[in-house]
Formats: C-alpha cells, structure tokens, sequence
C-alpha cells in the first residue's frame, strides 16, 4: 500500500485513460481517448483540491458510506442491530414468482435463438 | 391548491367521471408530449382500461385513487419497458415493480408514462438522454435540468399531477426549480430504493415532483417506510406529512442562512434578487435569520463527483449484454463483446462517469479518492448537523441560475458539474431537501429554493414550504408548450 | 515423508496454506430470497439479485449468519463484534452484478484453528481468517455451436472461505487438514463437504524454502483440485516442479495454476493478465454486519461435540487408541453409533473392535448409509450383549450381524429361527468333551506325550460335535481340567 504522505503534499496523479477504460471495460475510439484525456485532466484536476485535507491512516480505514447513515441511527437512539433475512424455506412472492421465464424475458439472443433457460454467450476458453 | 388535491377532490365529489377525464387527459398529452420530449412512453390504453374500471366502482377510498402519477425512466413498472434513458437497456422490461411503485398502486393511483431523464441519472439538465433533451415547457429553447427533467416537466405542463423522480446531487431538486415546481429529497432512507435502478447507492433517494408541498406530502407519505428488500430503508414511523402542513409557521421559524450558498456574487442577478426578497418575506412573517456557515461544503462537488462516480461505476458493472438489453452484433470473444456492448449502449457522460469511478477505486488511488471522498463527507454531515441545532431549517438557492440554453453547457462537463453547487452537499449528508419556487427572472424564468432540515423532518420542510406558498402566493410560470 | 518427495525434502522445507471455500446449507442464498438447491432446471432458482437486474438489492441471510458464526466459534476463531461486506468487482457471465459482494479488510472471524489426530499425533493447524461471500454461477460449455450457457442457480449461494496459516509441511498433512476440516463442518452440519459435486473446494498455496531459512518462498496457488487424491497429488507435482527449477538456479513466479487431473500436472493460466484490480468497495447497500455477544454465546452453547474433543473422551473414557478414536469420530453419525452401543453393552473395546471389523466392511458409504442402516445402535447392542453372555460367539455375531443386515430382522429373531444359540452350560459341555476324548484314543495318547497342538483337534471336535455352538470359553477351560486328570 502507497504510503498515505504521498497525498498530502499535492503529488500529481496520473491517469491513463486506456488503463482506466480496459478496467472498466470500455472501448474508446482515438477521438474520444483524446476528448476524455482533456476533459479529465481539468476533472482530477479540480479534485485534487481534496488533498488539502489531512488525513491520517486511521480515518483512512472507511467504513463506506455507513458513517452516514449511523450517524442517524445515533441521533435518533435506534438500534441498529443488522435486520437480517428470515432463511425460509417457503420462499417469499418475488421468488416465488420469478421464474425462469422472468429471468430470461429480456435475454439477448444469440444465433437468432431465443435465451430460454439459459443466457446465451460466446464461448468461454478461460477462467 | 395543488392539481392533485383539487383533482382527487373532484373525483371524490363526482364532479368529473374518470373516463371523461382521462379522454382529454390522454389527448392532451399526446398533443403537448412531442412539444417537450417529456415522456418516453404514454401509457394510454392502460390508463384509458383503468379509468372505465374506476367509474363502475362506487367509491374511491385510496388516497391517490385514480389520479395520474408520471414515473421517472429508472424506476421499475412491472412489464413496462425501463431504459434508465440509455440505448443499453433497450428491451428490458422488469419482472417486478419498485416497492415505490406497488404502493403508488395500493394507494389507487394510475400511472400516466414514464418520464425522460439523463442517462442513468447522470447530467443536470436531462440533455444526456439517448432519446433527446426534454425541453423546458416555460422556454422551449431552455433545459428543464437533471436528471429528473422529464418529470419536472411533465408536471409543469400539467400532464400529470404528480411525479416521482430520483435526486442523488439535486435531481429533484434542480429540474423542480427550473421548471417552477416543488421537488423534494427526503432522507436518505426514508424511500425505499429497491426496484430503482441505482446511480450512487448511498446517496439515491426516490422522491415526489408536484404543485406545491400538499401535492408532494401526500405522494411522500404513500411511498415512505422501511422495506424489508432495502437494508438501507429505516425502521422510523412515516409521519401524516398532509396533516402537518399546518404545523410549521413562519412566525418564531429559525431560518440558517449558510454564507457560504448565499454570496451575491455567486448568483445570477435576477437569482440575487428573488432570494432577497425571500428573506424580506421571511422576516416580515416572522421568522428569525440566522447566519450559518458550512466551511466544508466548497468540497462539495469534489467529494461528491468521487463518491458518486465510484459507486455508480459499480453499479454500472452489470450492463455486460449477457442477460437483458443491448448486445453487440460484432465481437470477437466474449469479453470483446461485453466491451463492445458497453461501448455502444452506454453514452458519453455515462462512460466519464464510469471512468472517473473506476479510477478512484483503483490500486493505489483508493485512499487518495474514495476514502478521502467519504472522510471529507463526513465532515460536510457534521458541518449541518451542528448548523441544525441551532436553528429549524435551513434556506439557500436550489441554483446559482435559471434553467440554461440547451446546448450551452454540454461540450464542460466540469461547467455543467458546479450546477450541483447548492444541492450536492445535502445529498451527502444524507438529510432531507424541498425545492419550492420563489419567483421568476425578468424573462419569466422560474428560480426555486431551498429549505433543509435535519434527518427524519420532511414535515417540517413540507410545513414551512406550506406556510412561504402561502404568504408569497407565487403565480404559475407562462408555458410556451 | 512421501517416497517421491524425499529427495526434495533432503533440502527443501514444503510451506503450504489451503483456502478452502464451504457452501452453507441454508434454505434461501446468501444476498437473494431465492432457493439455494443443486441440481435444479438452469435458471429456476433464481430472483432478480442473484440474475443482477437493475434495481436489485442484496438482503443478508439471517440463517447463513448463523452458520458462519457456529463455524467460527467451533474452529476457535474471534469473532468480529462488527464486520463489513465489500464489493469485488471483475467482469464474467458467471457474476451477474459485474461484482461479487464478499469481506476484504474486515472479515467477521479471524485466527482460530482446526485440530485433528494424524499419524497418531494431535495437530494444529492455525487459520488466518474466514468470510462470507457469495458463490458465483456456473458456465457449461456447449462447443457444437460455439456458444456457452449461464446458470446462475449457483450464484449468490452462501459460502464461507477458510483461509489457513501455512503451517502444512507436506501434501499428506494437508490432505488431513482438509478431512478434519470437512468432518468439522459436517458435524455442524453447515456443509455436506461433497467435494465432487463442488459444495467444498479447496485451493492449495505452496511454496518451497532451504531447510532452516525463515523466510518465505514466492508462493504459487493451485486451483481445479476437486478430490483429496488430486490434492495430494498436485502438491507433489508441484513440489517436484518448484524443486526442479530451483536447483537449476531458476526463480518461481508467482502465478495461478490449474491442476488438470486427466494430464496429471499444474497447468500456468492461459492469457492471465497482470494481477487482477478488484477496486474492493465497501458494499453500500448493506449495512455492517453486527453481532452480539449474546447471540455469540447462544451458539456457542448449541455446538454439538466437535470431532478433537470426541475422540479424545474416547481416548480418555474408552480407553482408546488415537487411531480408534479418529476412525470412530469420522462422522458424527458413526461416533453416536459407536457411544450409544458402548453406553449400553458398557464395553467400549467389544464395540469398536466389533465396528470396525464388522459393520463397517458391511457399509459402503458410512456418511450417506449409515443413518439407515440396519442393525442400529439398538440393535446392535443387543447382538453384542448375546455375546457378553455367551449366548453366542463373536464369530457367531458376525454372521448373524451380515444375516440382519440381509433380513432387517433382530438377533433375537434370526437365533431363534435357527437355533443359534451358543451352549453354555456345564454339563452339557462336559458330556461332549468327555465322549469326544473317549472317541480318540490316539490323539489323547499323541496329546499326552507332547505333542500339544493336538488340543486344538479336540476343540474342533467338540465344536464339531456341538455344530460349532459351544462357549469356545468354557468349552476350552472344561477340556484342559478334564486333559489334566
């Protein structure tokens, strides 16, 4: 893990569009690799002003986003003991329900064949 | 009186049978939908069937029975198509409705189309839609804003009378105020979010659209409570937000003003003036102002455009092709097809967003952003809970302009970015927001404002929205539609 | 030490850790309401989370908690008062949301570890940690068209990951861990730990390091090992593969590989890229796991008898042999057995020595069969007690045993019907023996001027004589006093 220092004395970030695209599984043509190179630039660059603010790496550890919302929990004295799912065995209307007609109803089709039971994908060579 | 109230009393004193209504409602909206782009689909028939059941039943006992609700494209109708506004969701249709929805429905209401909104609820002036801008229906050469401009607008054409939107960074909120409306964002919590689709799970709530706080009191107190499917709905009682309206005077209401939202210099002119007047009207009624001062909400957008983007990035994994909506016809593996499909069914703002979530979640960039993010967010919580102590509620501009030319922002995103500045930090709070109209520009543009409360007192923001319509007897914009 | 790996354990020291995943029998899954069964038509079990509709919000399973928790306080481990579920994001048709919620910095166990007997030695073998997570779904190939098919009935199932310290020092160790793991689970009865049918899996990590150095050696993972053969075999595959490159001076890269059973070796991963960026987020939807110290002590008092602790009573109580008590502990159903017998007959040697010998060669699947096996507990007892009485023979009982087996009739029954039943008495016995050794003359002469293996033909004659139903006992001591006169 980066050593939590390198972010407050205003290191520059770098950011590699074909790096964050591939990661989030996007294919970018040259002219928009150009457009968001650019446009990213100004973005990180208006949110670098974040490094301002010290942060040690204790407050690091974040617990998401329940600091929020716990914090209602407090100030309305609620208990907020995880309301768990009841494992039954009758299960509820939506499973009930969802058949697999359901699950597939909206499955793309390959071949021009219908996504029934299954979902349809090109084949797998690797894991 | 708000058009749902008045209408719902109409059709409780059998002034007007539904089916004769809804005649001339369906009409109307295919006469003045193309206008603005508001809706992407009319539900014509199914409303037509359920206004002829309706007038062979003897008695409406629902509180919105029969009355035209118009949903926001992110928000599931059982066999209806959902897009979320974005070609990748082409031909999805749920198998479920939202828990909102199902109660929307026991409540009696009947669902008028869903609205157009930027793609996945990402943009502020509903100009990222794949299936063209909404336009303002007070000035069509104007945005209606984002996300939730479809339903903004649909409800300032008066083509429903009443409309659930989404507000993550002032969705609700910004489309309310540049189309003349009331808008608000409850608590985080306080609406269920399943059957939604998700932008920023921890800030999305679902949230009315209406005329005015009665109109919108009624819709919230229908959709509120704890869902068993959202572990993140709160188990706190639903308050009789209607009966309320009358509880909070302006007289003796401590007013927050926060210095940091209210600097002239920051406003358009016109926008400047409407919100002094305001204050004029709030002291002459009584109430007491007092300066606030939120230091930390100037990171607002920062912390909000890195929360809010990691998690949509998440969230947005899902759109793969594989089980439901668009896939690509050419790709040479399967991973070229989950790219390709991504590629082509998601838009630009869309792909930005993802990409800026992406990186902020990535090795060796997380601490900086995401954890930086939701440690700065916490201080902007705290920043207006202590504010909230000291006074009820607090006031400031929905935005710092009316609602902008089409087109005019579209090639900044970071422009378009800073129309959040009033609204972002109140979703990262997470407390409850109302944006109510407090005037026009002098081109009759609407300018909204805000209150803000603290968790759990959306009656309280309703009730004072109650009490300024009442003594500011704001009129109703021109419609150019 | 396994023969094929003594010439690399003359130098090198086996450093090993298994991550074994356990599927939790929970009615529902763990993020979804809907079935969590096997073997059910594709895509039927299924509801909109675990398929990754939009909208779709994971609800935590109450029950899933539950296990997990009894799985940790049996294994010793600290449970976390709160614990967090993170997001692991990678993009597959098997991962319907595009991320599989699952712990990453705050698993809710950690340490703790699982003992056992092996080579008649107690052991201990630390764990670092175990989380929940969810299972993925499954692909299954359909090369014909050239297409693969998705089922996500797997997806969202609960699972556990147990994650142990690398403290095993060779294949054949680790092949013991994973069994007493197994057997721990299946006497909490929170997983079958079928491992063909994938309900427990196991990676190995294994890394090899110069006898007496501390440090660490790069580390390989093995994956694809679906039995407790191919474990053991692809450790010492490999081990012999590390050791080969080692001492031709290469270096080991750090990397996943496959063990392909039917080529018996550790494959690389084709187009592996650069280690994967699983961008872990904490899970938004969810809030942190929060458990109770009251709830930690109801289920702790609700555990069963874990296996360790059972046979060492055995070993204490029974006075058994480690080896005894390890094969009378494999199942919770086969100890029950064994104790509910023993308890009755009060004779813990005649039980398991009669167990082991006799009615397991009679069970094929001891986990499976023996809950319906016939004799039970009961009546198996009472069998064993017809021995203690000397009603019947031990080599009688095991006869009549594989007869009740056939007919699920009683000892009582089948002895009375064909008239089994052992001689005992005195007189009766001392007639024979008398006319036995009148009839022989000769070998009585033989007998007495030496040759004493001739006392084994007057046993034989007078079991003969009695068809075989003489109280070998009695019958033996009766034959020496009246040989002595």
């Amino acid at each position: 893990m980066e050593s939590l220092s390198s972010f407050y004395y205003g290191q520059p970030m770098s950011f590699s569009v074909d790096k964050v695209a591939a990661l989030a599984y996007l294919k970018l043509s040259e002219a928009e690799k150009k457009t968001f190179e650019a446009q990213f630039k100004d973005i990180l660059g208006y949110v670098d002003q974040l490094q301002k603010i010290p942060m040690t790496a204790d407050e690091a550890k974040s617990m998401g986003a329940f600091h929020i919302q716990q914090k209602f929990y407090e100030i309305l004295g609620l208990n907020f003991a995880s309301t768990l799912r009841e494992d039954s065995s009758d299960t509820d209307a939506e499973s009930l329900l969802f058949t697999n007609a359901d699950a597939t109803r909206s499955a793309p089709k390959a071949d021009g064949l219908p996504g029934e039971l299954l979902y349809e994908v090109p084949s797998i060579i690797d894991r | 009186m708000g058009r749902l109230v008045e209408l719902r009393k109409k059709f409780q004193k059998k002034e007007i049978g539904y089916k004769e209504y809804y005649r001339t409602f369906v009409d109307r909206l295919e006469k003045i939908n193309p206008k603005i782009n508001a809706y992407l689909e009319l539900f014509s028939s199914d409303v037509l069937a359920a206004a002829e059941k309706l007038d062979s039943r003897s008695s409406a006992s629902n509180s919105l029975e029969g009355l035209p609700i118009a949903i926001k494209d992110v928000i599931s109708i059982r066999d209806k198509e959902l897009n979320a506004s974005s070609k990748i969701l082409k031909g999805y249709r749920p198998a479920r409705s939202a828990s909102v929805v199902e109660k929307l429905e026991k409540a009696g209401a009947i669902f008028s189309g869903r609205t157009n909104c930027d793609e996945f609820t990402m943009g502020s002036s509903n100009e990222n839609t794949s299936f063209g801008s909404v336009k303002n229906p007070l000035r069509l050469d104007r945005t209606a804003g984002g996300s939730s401009g479809g339903s903004a607008a649909v409800v300032a054409a008066e083509l429903c009378v009443g409309a659930l939107g989404t507000d993550t960074g002032g969705s609700i909120r910004l489309p309310a105020s540049f189309c003349g409306i009331t808008g608000l964002k409850a608590t985080y919590g306080r609406v269920s979010r399943s059957g939604v689709i998700a932008f920023a799970s921890s800030l999305d709530q679902v949230g009315p659209m209406a005329d005015d706080a009665e109109d919108c009191a009624e819709i919230l107190k229908v959709i509120s409570g704890r869902d068993s499917r959202d572990a993140t709905s709160m188990q706190v009682a639903v308050q009789d937000y209607p009966a309320l309206l009358e509880k909070t005077p302006l007289k003796g209401l401590r007013i927050g003003l926060p210095k940091e939202f209210m600097k002239p210099e920051g406003l358009e002119p016109d926008v400047q003036a409407r919100v002094a007047e305001t204050l004029d009207l709030f002291k002459r009624e009584g109430a007491i102002l007092k300066e606030v001062s939120l230091p930390h909400s100037e990171y607002g957008i920062a912390v909000y455009y890195l929360v809010a983007t990691a998690e949509a990035s998440s969230n947005l994994s899902r759109y793969d092709g594989i089980r439901y909506g668009h896939r690509a016809k050419e790709f040479s593996s399967l991973k070229d097809l989950m790219m390709q499909t991504r590629s082509e069914g998601f838009g630009s703002e869309v792909k930005r967003r993802i990409m800026l979530g992406t990186f902020s979640l990535s090795a060796g960039y997380f601490d900086a952003y995401y954890s930086k993010a939701q440690f700065v967010r916490s201080k902007i919580q705290n920043e207006f809970l202590a504010a909230l102590k000291e006074v009820d509620v607090i006031f400031c501009p929905t935005s710092p302009s009316v609602a902008f030319k089409l087109g005019e922002k579209t090639d900044d995103p970071l422009q378009m970015y800073l129309s959040d500045i009033f609204t972002v930090s109140i979703n990262l709070a997470g407390i409850p927001a109302i944006a109510f109209p407090i005037g026009f520009d002098r081109s009759g543009l609407p300018i909204g404002g805000q209150f803000i409360a603290g968790p759990f007192e959306e009656g309280k923001l309703l009730a004072a929205t109650h009490a300024f319509e009442k003594a500011a007897r704001i009129p109703k914009g021109k419609l150019e539609c | 030490m396994l023969k094929e790996l003594e010439i690399v354990e003359k130098k090198y020291e086996l450093v090993i850790g298994l991550e074994v995943h356990a599927q939790l029998k929970t009615h529902s899954k763990l993020m979804s309401p809907s079935k969590n069964v096997y073997g059910q038509g594709p895509n039927t079990a299924v509801a909109s989370v675990c398929t990754g509709m939009p909208g779709a919000l994971p609800t935590l399973n109450k029950k899933a908690v539950e296990m997990a928790i009894t799985t940790a306080l049996a294994l010793r481990c600290d449970v976390r008062p709160l614990s967090v579920f993170s997001r692991k994001h990678y993009f597959y048709p098997d991962l319907p949301k595009g991320y599989q919620i699952s712990q990453y910095d705050r698993p809710y166990a950690e340490n703790g570890r699982v003992e056992f007997f092996w080579n008649n030695e107690k052991c201990s073998i630390g764990l670092i940690r175990i989380h929940l997570e969810e299972d993925a779904g499954k692909n299954l190939h359909f090369d014909e068209r050239g297409i693969s098919l998705v089922d996500l009935n797997r997806s969202s199932v609960p699972l556990i990951e147990i994650v142990s310290l690398p403290d095993m020092r060779g294949p054949e160790e680790a092949g013991a861990y994973l069994r007493s793991l197994r057997r721990v689970l299946r006497y909490l009865d929170v997983c079958d730990g079928n491992l063909e049918e994938g309900n427990l899996r196991c990676d190995a990590n294994i890394s090899l390091r110069i006898r007496g150095v501390t440090t660490y050696g790069t580390r390989v993972e093995l994956k694809n090992i679906n039995s407790f053969r191919n474990l053991e075999k692809a450790l010492v595959y490999e081990a012999q593969r590390q050791f080969q490159i080692l001492e031709e001076g290469g270096k080991i890269s750090q990397e996943t590989r496959l063990w392909d059973a039917s080529l018996n070796k550790s494959l690389s991963m084709r187009s592996k890229e650069e280690a994967a960026d699983y961008r872990y987020m904490p899970e938004p939807d969810l809030l942190p796991l929060q458990i109770q110290d009251s709830e930690l002590k109801e289920l702790a008092s609700k555990l069963p008898e874990l296996p360790i602790s059972r046979a060492e009573r055995f070993i204490k109580d029974y006075e058994r042999s480690a080896y005894d008590a390890d094969v009378l502990t494999s199942s919770k159903d086969l100890a029950d057995y064994f104790e509910q017998v023993t308890k009755t007959i009060k004779d813990p040697a005649l039980a398991s020595n009669f167990i082991q010998s006799a009615v397991l060669a009679l069970i094929q699947d001891i986990e499976n069969d023996l809950p319906k096996f016939y004799p039970n507990a009961d009546a198996l007892s009472d069998l064993l007690s017809r021995v203690k009485n000397s009603q019947i023979s031990l080599g009688m009982a095991k006869e009549i045993l594989e007869i009740m087996v056939k007919e699920k009739s009683s000892a009582e029954v089948i002895i009375q019907a064909r008239g089994l039943s052992q001689v005992s008495d005195d007189g009766a016995l001392q007639a024979i023996v008398d006319r036995v050794i009148a009839a022989n003359p000769k070998q009585l002469a033989e007998l007495r001027s030496g040759k004493d293996k001739l006392f084994g033909f007057f046993m034989g004659q007078c079991q003969k004589e009695l068809q075989g139903k003489g109280n070998p006992g009695r019958l033996k001591e009766l034959l020496e006093k009246t040989l002595k006169v």
